[in-house]
């Protein structure tokens, strides 16, 4: 049976009662995934009979034996482990960064704006360095610097968009989904969650948010009018995602610029390509999102989902991403956890869930904290014997999870792509894989290319699939679904 | 047809590794340098392992520091090298292959091993106090809480009631000693014993290991199933030499990247900083080496930090278990020849035997489970196939098939629990594949029960039998807390879906009493939940320790400086 519609991430109840809004939410998803169904289908539009596996679950229903795999990963960013050590990656991640700042962990990465001429319209903009798909921030007592709160939160941007009754963009970056939205509601969340001090104004716009367009080179690309392309990212009196109650003040939703459903959508789309080198199938998950060019190669979270996806791909199974689509903490782990009388914590009064279904491992938001009958704060808890002093080691016992769903496997013998990007390290600087790169760029200095030769490609050649030696020339960021303000 | 998985066109001759081989792998253009090994400096049981039928363990307390250096340097010349239990297991290997069989009787040796607690380090040098690793630090017990054990104090397991390792009974020196021969043994753990009792160094615990055989299968531990199969391949060579690798490589190097990959087929290769400091460690690329790694005092280059847990095992408990649950899921679902001994398979990941679950879903194949050149060779993310090996070997076992999602062998395996291989997991990617492993050196104590599935079978022993788990690596917190703690207590990690880990993990969580969940598919990919409170394992002591290197041990532990 199809799907009759997409849900809200963690079936949030606000969308509820607004005209239109639970339609228009499920209307967004399935467009942002045939958005990227199209974009796969470009992929794959020199083989007539290749049929695209990621599918929209409200219009295809292929019928089979149906998979549920729940794909989790860690919610303490690993590129700051890599990029730091744990020491230092700590301390980094409680700190917020400009959105033209460079990355955190990321050397070789450009930031995620630059400000047009005459303005710091981005720089005056703020956002959490992590980016696994989980934010947390926490809350120290002004004088001795204990931690009181930790506050988590894996709610997408877009949520609150279209709850403020923002028009959304689609794939490809146009205005195209109009919310109807209900900003009363909106403020009585943030007053609810955030502060009571919030005001209506405070999260939106005061001005156009925009950047000029250029190409890989940092040339200036042409409008028709013969001028300098402009791309809106937010208009005048839109929802703010970076507001200061979101960033300085407080804590509402995800505001890492990667952090969103549409990119996890793409994601899931991009691994469902089958890939190969020198004739040897790229499975091996680093390889793949170096190959592949999805996702950041650093984290913990893109390559696992990218390499799940893939591995259901590659068993010839139509796939897709499990209603209700969003990005969810799964579980805290407190095994370790104890208390100044060395009693372990239980983890029902210490990890209060506060949005989503935490039954059901779709947890949106949650506060870690210390019942007041205890009298103590966070940082005299100890995990482990050492007490905590970061949020991060909190972090770092909490999954994050997304379901991928794989239907009737061995329906499909797709053909495999040749790598589209490739990777490179350079172990002065991390032991990451800091940058994908497009074909044919060269290499920054002092790095060396990985991956080399097949050393990506673990699997057998058993059958012999179709591989593609010339397929359609895939410009990786030209053909990205992920709008271009948004892209890693 | 030719699926074995080859890109050479010539035929090269099959070549047999001796014990003087100085070429152990390929050296073609894509093969990274490896460094090269402090082999007289680094100490044997760290690599490659002292893999003897009988061990033993001494752990001391050490009264005065200045009686404790004169110790260490009396035990100095007794200290076993890699070098020379390389050598010695080369010529052990290449003499039995002549012989047939085993060579114990004209050819043995033993070996001896030292380590420390951080405490017995600060009181032996000032520099120790620059360690780094908190988990050495505060030692075992306070990390307790974190592996699972047992909290409440009227359980045996909770360090309120350990053998060793807790309290008043933390050692300061952890000696292991191994021989072929018990006899030899005996003389040595005597021979320590008097020397350390002169020195004023109390044995405030000591245990005898030894390993199981049983109906032809060795190295059992004492639920039964053959172990120690499974180890990393540590890069490294040990000689100048090109190509004068540590680990033998099988693949043939035209299989690529294989032959680069791997040491025998199926075991990954990790570079020596994973284990032993002052060599690089891992890069997201296996083949690209890492920066040098490093901990606290300069001293610490070739040494490791080893862990040392004593787990007692109820094999009465699990084997009952395995028998009343197998029942009823024979009759409740639809699993083929559904036995004792097949689910206790699908829950180690291995049969009795060694033979993967993932390669032999049938019977207990004890010729594959024994066959080092098949027995490691599986992968999860997609089909394995043969592959052309320098030896000439023709793997003719069934070959395993892609099961990213565990619907063949269950991803609430013990061996799946603690090792990823080739699927990506929720630390990502593939990484831990190669820096989340451990150098495993354990052995059973206590004697075995005759006759483990009959709950009637006599036990003189009275269930004092178990594991001395022993592990080294570079990091006690990221490699074997990281397992226990990340991946065996975790019920929905490294990958979903899955459960705890129901044979070795012991769910610490409050509010769940110990009960580990899992899961395992049937034939018709029905989900069958199980789930159990029994206690298999009693964790019954250990400690964190550092086995520092030779020179180390001569010229900063031993030095007189107080
Ligand atoms: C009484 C306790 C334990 C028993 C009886 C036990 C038993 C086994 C057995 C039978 C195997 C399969 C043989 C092999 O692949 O070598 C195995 C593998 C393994 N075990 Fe355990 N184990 C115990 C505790 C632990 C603990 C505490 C850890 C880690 C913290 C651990 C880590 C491993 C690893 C890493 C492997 C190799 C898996 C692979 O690479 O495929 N084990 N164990």
């Amino acid at each position: 049976m199809k799907l009759k519609m997409f849900d809200p991430p963690g079936h949030l109840p606000d969308f509820v009662g607004i005209p239109g809004q639970l339609q228009q939410w499920s209307k967004a998803i399935s467009g942002w995934i045939d958005g990227a169904i199209q974009i796969e289908q470009g992929r794959l539009k020199d083989f007539p009979k290749a049929q695209v596996q990621f599918f929209n679950a409200t219009e295809t229903d292929p019928a089979g034996l149906s998979l549920d795999q729940d794909i989790v990963w860690n919610a303490f960013p690993r590129t700051l482990v890599l990029g730091y050590g744990k020491a230092k990656a700590y301390p980094t991640s409680e700190q917020l960064f400009s959105l033209t700042a460079p990355r955190p962990g990321l050397p070789t990465a450009p930031p995620f704006y630059v400000d047009p001429p005459g303005t710091t319209m981005w720089s005056d903009l703020l956002y959490r360095p992590l980016d696994e798909y989980c934010e947390f921030r926490v809350e120290r007592h002004p004088d001795t610097h204990k931690i009181i709160r930790i506050t988590f939160t894996s709610e997408p941007p877009e949520y609150w968009q279209a709850l403020h009754g923002d028009e959304l963009q689609d794939a490809n970056g146009n205005f195209a989904y109009k919310f109807t939205g209900d900003k009363k509601k909106m403020l009585d969340l943030y007053h609810q969650y955030v502060s009571t001090k919030v005001k209506l104004g405070d999260l939106e716009c005061k001005h156009e948010y925009y950047y000029m367009v250029t190409d890989a080179n940092g040339k200036p690309v042409l409008g028709p009018d013969g001028k300098q392309q402009k791309q809106v990212v937010f208009r005048k009196g839109d929802y703010n995602p970076y507001n200061v109650w979101n960033s300085t003040k407080g804590i509402m939703h995800l505001s890492q610029p990667n952090n969103f459903v549409q990119a996890e959508i793409q994601l899931a789309a991009d691994a469902t390509i089958l890939r190969h080198k020198n004739g040897r199938a790229v499975v091996q998950a680093d390889a793949l999102v170096c190959c592949s060019g999805y996702g950041g190669t650093s984290r913990s979270s893109d390559p696992t989902i990218g390499a799940s996806v893939n591995d259901l791909a590659r068993l010839g199974a139509w796939v897709t991403i499990k209603n209700p689509i969003g990005l969810y903490m799964h579980d805290l782990n407190t095994e370790g956890f104890t208390k100044p009388n060395g009693e372990q914590i239980d983890p029902k009064e210490y990890f209060k869930v506060l949005r989503g279904d935490e039954a059901g491992h779709m947890i949106e938001r949650a506060v870690f904290e210390v019942p007041e009958k205890e009298g103590f704060t966070v940082s005299d808890l100890k995990i482990a014997g050492v007490p905590i002093t970061w949020g991060g080691q909190v972090a770092e016992h909490i999954n994050i999870s997304i379901t991928g769903t794989g239907v009737n496997p061995r329906y499909f013998n797709n053909p495999m792509l040749p790598c589209a990007t490739f990777c490179c390290i350079d172990t002065d600087v991390s032991i990451a894989l800091t940058r994908v790169i497009n074909n044919g760029d060269p290499i920054p200095e002092g790095y060396q290319r990985a991956f080399l030769h097949e050393q990506g490609t673990f699997a057998s050649q058993a059958s012999k699939p179709t591989l593609l030696q010339t397929a359609a020339k895939e410009v990786y960021h030209e053909v990205s679904g992920i709008p271009r303000h948004k892209r890693r | 047809m030719n699926d074995i998985l080859t890109t050479a066109t010539e035929n090269s001759q099959p070549k047999t590794y001796t014990a003087m081989s100085r070429l152990t792998g390929p050296v073609n253009a894509g093969a990274p340098i490896e460094p090269v090994l402090d082999i007289h400096d680094i100490q044997g049981n760290v690599i490659p392992g002292f893999n003897k039928p009988h061990q033993y363990v001494l752990c001391f307390k050490m009264e005065d520091a200045r009686l404790g250096k004169k110790f260490l340097k009396e035990i100095l010349p007794h200290i076993s090298t890699l070098e020379e239990v390389l050598a010695f297991r080369r010529l052990y290997r290449a003499r039995k292959k002549r012989l047939g069989h085993k060579p114990e009787e004209e050819l043995s040796a033993t070996w001896l091993n030292i380590a420390f607690s951080y405490e017995c380090t600060t009181r032996l040098t000032s520099t120790a106090a620059t360690f780094e690793s908190e988990a050495f630090r505060i030692n075992l017990e306070a990390r307790s809480p974190l592996l699972g054990d047992p909290i409440s104090p009227d359980n045996e397991g909770s360090p309120e009631n350990w053998i060793v390792g807790s309290k008043d009974k933390v050692p300061d020196i952890f000696v292991i000693i191994g021989g072929d021969r018990q006899d030899q043994l005996a003389e040595k753990v005597d021979f320590v014993k008097k020397q350390a009792a002169k020195l004023k160094l109390h044995c405030i615990y000591d245990e005898e290991m030894n390993t199981i055989e049983r109906d032809g299968v060795t190295g059992l531990e004492h639920f039964g199933f053959k172990d120690g199969i499974s180890q990393p391949g540590v890069r490294g060579r040990i000689s100048n030499l090109q190509g004068d690798f540590l680990q033998e490589r099988y693949v043939d190097e035209n299989v690529l990247p294989d032959s680069l990959l791997y040491g025998y087929p199926g075991q990954f290769l990790s570079w020596p900083g994973e284990f032993v400091f002052g060599y690089p460690g891992q890069t997201l690329d296996p083949l690209i080496a890492g920066p040098i790694k490093t901990e606290g005092p300069d001293w610490t280059k070739n040494g490791s930090f080893m862990v040392f847990r004593r787990y007692k095992q109820d094999v009465k408990l699990f084997w009952k278990y395995m028998l009343e649950t197998s029942g009823k899921l024979a009759k409740e679902d639809n699993f083929t020849n559904m036995s004792p001994q097949k689910l206790a398979a699908m829950l180690v990941g291995r049969w009795p035997g060694g033979a993967p679950f993932a390669r032999e879903q049938d019977n207990d194949d004890k010729a594959l489970g024994a066959d080092k050149m098949a027995n490691n060779y599986f992968r999860y993310a997609s089909d394995s196939c043969p592959v052309k090996m320098v030896n000439g070997y023709q793997d003719k076992y069934p070959q395993a098939k892609a099961d990213p999602i565990g619907l063949t062998c269950p991803m609430t395996a013990h061996i799946r629990k603690v090792n990823t291989r080739d699927t990506s997991n929720d630390a990502g990617g593939t990484f831990a594949s190669f820096q989340q492993r451990l150098l495993r050196r354990g052995l059973p104590y206590g004697p075995p029960l005759d006759n483990p599935l009959d709950p009637n079978s006599p036990d003189p022993a009275n269930g004092n039998r178990g594991l001395i788990f022993l592990s080294y690596h570079a990091s006690i917190e990221n490699q074997f807390e990281f397992l226990r703690n990340r991946w065996m207590s975790n019920r929905f990690t490294p990958r979903s879906p899955s459960g705890d880990d129901i044979v070795i993990g012991l769910n610490g969580n409050v509010g769940q009493d110990s009960v580990r969940k899992a899961m395992v598919f049937d034939n018709d990919t029905k989900a069958v939940g199980l789930s159990t409170g029994d206690q298999w394992i009693t964790p019954t002591g250990g400690g964190y320790f550092f086995c520092p290197s030779l020179s180390a041990i001569e010229h900063v532990l031993a030095a007189d400086t107080i």
